[in-house]
């Protein structure tokens, strides 16, 4: 999406410029002055946005280090070590897993808050300031009270679980007969529960960010649609929901997934201060294998090629989704 | 189709009493108008009516049926929204078919894919295609089926909401301004086949306007309401040769009755502008105003001086007519008087005439805004 749309206006300019016959009549041909008035905007472009990600494409082919005076060309080793390597194969499940979580998790959760909270006839202002929270906070900040909650024998999450042993919770739950008999989860340090504790705070980060841009779509409603649909016999809320709020918010809808599906990829911040990438590799996320290769490792050239990867899944989704735009989605 | 009978609803928003205690009976088959201007409480009665907002106090009963309590969805009343309210993602065809769908097929039929799989869906899917079809015949909309709503004209979309009230065979159809989105010359036009439509489906209407012209041209009786009541109620004709009340005789006319001052002498004879009227009325001394249409003016342009002196100051041509502005004996009052093409032509603007009321045409208001009658000669 942001690829796509920093391209449209100099191509637009470059359209009105050709059909000005006349303005640049001082010998420099018809048509000339449409190039100069685009030119600032394409320089710019190129600049800052073609010329560093063609130099990392560029990179990515390399075994440049940082300080080093010279590079090899390595052609596509790069690449192959990234398919063959158990390592980034675990990078790309950890991302995979993030983004496949968060993103529909964080979307259902902040509709239905956004749905609960405009139902309501008071402290609707309350709730929104409380889901809005930690999308204001500094995630960095909060990831460390996440580690400190979650932590195995210090936290708060551990120690309100083992209140429950005893009560015969125990034996309905297995969870719970393990977690009493020996010990609860170390989650971050534990590699099958890592992932699922970023995600978590990943959704809990989240979802009042999408919370807040349902809760604009949803004013953008016209009421008058919810009354057509309760004439035409839309008795059921969920009659309503299907014929009127989810088409309605569509165009909301494919921007919640676009940033958040963004935003999930780039997930950074909780698992370099919580995890750095363990257990295992298990929470071993795409930004974080850039950070580690390329600036920890001064292993340039790989950073590159993971962060060409990396673009292309942002690209592609970018396509898929404009695909959706113009065959799906409805804009008043 | 439904007798809807309104017993002493209110409804008030906070402190502010928006219907101050409505009494109507609405005939079955009937169409009735409530005409009032921006503000009066018509609007929040038709959505009172159609469960949309609940009244403060009072009842609502279709057919007999108090239903006060019943939600929108069963009072089997359809509407036709200002806005249209079209779902604006869905085509025509599907538009049309919604309300069908929701009343005829179950909830798991019309569950997506799944409700593909129950067995006699495609028969219901079969009769609802063949009532959709059956109603754009009839609203010359069946070329337009496909269309979804952001590619229809406003004349086209006001068609499709009709069409999509029309599907159900509702017992009412309610009306919410459906015609002021729209321009003139079409609005005119769709005031007759709205009229032919009512005839045609025999069912009762609920119109609400604040165009006088059309609860006037459509209806078979029409309500004239003002902040919150109902000042009069009748068929237009009546209400137009025969208001009750002041507010009513401003309101329904175009271009409006002209009012002046008058007063009553102890015998109850009215002077108006310096003119004596014939009739009298009974009580004493009194001030009162006079009102008098601007087609029940005659014009006098010869020598005569019966009637007001009146100095034309801009003529209107409406083709068929003219309407002249202007003032009484240079004075404050200002009067339209109707004239025909040819009288108009021969007078000059800035001219004294003469004009003078035709002869039982006037009618007489009280310091209360109430009619006053004159006594029978």
């Amino acid at each position: 999406m942001a690829l796509a749309e920093v391209a449209a206006p100099p191509a637009a300019a470059r359209r009105d410029g050709m059909g000005r016959q006349g303005i640049g009549a001082r010998g420099i041909g018809p048509g000339a002055a449409g190039y100069w008035f685009a030119a600032p905007a394409v320089l710019l472009m190129v600049v800052i946005l073609i010329l560093p990600v063609g130099i990392a494409a560029l990179l990515s082919f390399t075994d440049y280090s940082l300080g080093n005076d010279g590079a090899d060309w390595v052609g596509t080793a790069n690449y192959e070590r990234m398919v063959g390597s158990s390592t980034y194969t675990r990078m790309l499940w950890a991302t995979a897993t993030y983004v496949l979580v968060v993103v529909p998790v964080s979307i259902a959760l902040g509709l239905g808050a956004a749905l609960l909270i405009n139902s309501l006839r008071r402290f609707g202002d309350v709730y929104k300031t409380i889901y809005f929270l930690p999308v204001m906070a500094a995630l960095l900040a909060m990831a460390i009270v996440w580690e400190f909650s979650l932590h195995p024998t210090l936290g708060i999450v551990n120690d309100t679980l083992a209140s429950f042993c005893g009560t015969g919770i125990e034996k309905v739950f297995g969870f719970f007969a393990d977690g009493c008999a020996r010990n609860f989860p170390l989650w971050f340090g534990d590699k099958d529960y890592a992932i699922w504790a970023v995600c978590f705070i990943g959704i809990w980060q989240a979802f009042g960010f999408n919370m807040v841009l349902y809760l604009a779509g949803l004013t953008g409603v016209h009421r008058d649609l919810y009354h057509a649909a309760e004439m035409d016999g839309a008795a059921r809320a969920w009659d309503r929901f299907r014929l009127v709020t989810w088409p309605m918010l569509g165009p909301t809808t494919v921007f919640v997934v676009t940033i958040t599906t963004i935003r999930s990829f780039q997930v950074f911040d909780t698992v370099e201060s919580i995890t750095q990438g363990g257990p295992a590799k298990t929470t071993f996320v795409m930004m974080y294998a850039i950070y580690e290769k390329a600036i920890k490792q001064n292993l340039i050239g790989m950073g590159a090629a993971i962060t060409v990867v990396f673009l292309l899944f942002v690209l592609l989704l970018t396509l898929v989704q404009r695909h959706v735009v113009e065959k799906r989605v409805h804009y008043a | 189709m439904a007798r809807i009978a309104l017993g002493g609803i209110t409804k008030s928003f906070g402190e502010t009493a928006v219907l101050k205690g409505i009494d109507l009976d609405i005939a079955d088959g009937e169409f009735l108008t409530l005409v009032g201007p921006s503000g009066c409480g018509k609007s929040t009665l038709l959505r009172i009516i159609a469960g949309l907002e609940g009244q403060s106090g009072g009842d609502v009963a279709i057919d007999g049926q108090v239903v006060n309590r019943v939600r929108p969805s069963r009072r089997d009343l359809a509407m036709v929204f200002q806005s249209y309210a079209l779902y604006p993602h869905l085509n025509v065809q599907e538009n049309m078919e919604t309300p069908l769908r929701l009343r005829d097929l179950g909830f798991w039929e019309r569950f997506p894919l799944l409700g593909a799989l129950l067995p006699g869906r495609a028969a219901k899917l079969r009769a609802l295609r063949a009532a959709v079809a059956e109603v754009a015949e009839v609203l010359e909309i069946g070329h337009l089926l496909a269309r979804k709503p952001g590619q229809l004209s406003g004349g086209q979309r006001q068609r499709v909401a009709l069409g999509r009230a029309m599907v159900r065979k509702p017992v009412a159809f309610l009306m919410d301004e459906p015609l002021s989105n729209l321009d003139a010359a079409l609005r005119v036009h769709m005031r007759a086949e709205l009229a032919q439509l009512h005839r045609r489906l025999g069912a009762t209407f609920v119109y609400v306007t604040h165009d006088q012209a059309e609860a006037l041209t459509m209806s078979d009786r029409m309500a004239v309401m003002m902040e919150g009541t109902i000042l009069q109620l009748g068929a237009p004709s009546e209400i137009y040769r025969n208001p009750q009340h002041r507010k009513v005789a401003e309101f329904i006319g175009s271009p409006r009755i002209n009012l002046m001052p008058a007063e009553a002498d102890r015998d109850g004879r009215v002077v108006a502008q310096g003119v004596p009227f014939q009739r009298r009325i009974a009580g004493g001394a009194r001030p009162v105003s006079l009102a008098i249409r601007p087609e029940h003016l005659t014009l006098d342009c010869g020598r005569g001086n019966e009637g007001w002196p009146f100095t034309p100051t801009h003529k209107e041509n409406l083709g068929a007519d003219f309407f002249l502005h202007g003032h009484l004996n240079g004075g404050a009052t200002r009067m339209v008087a109707r004239a025909t093409p040819e009288q108009a032509t021969g007078i000059p603007l800035g001219r004294e005439i003469r004009i003078r009321p035709e002869a039982g045409a006037a009618l007489l208001f009280g310091a209360d805004d109430c009619r006053i009658r004159f006594l029978e000669a």
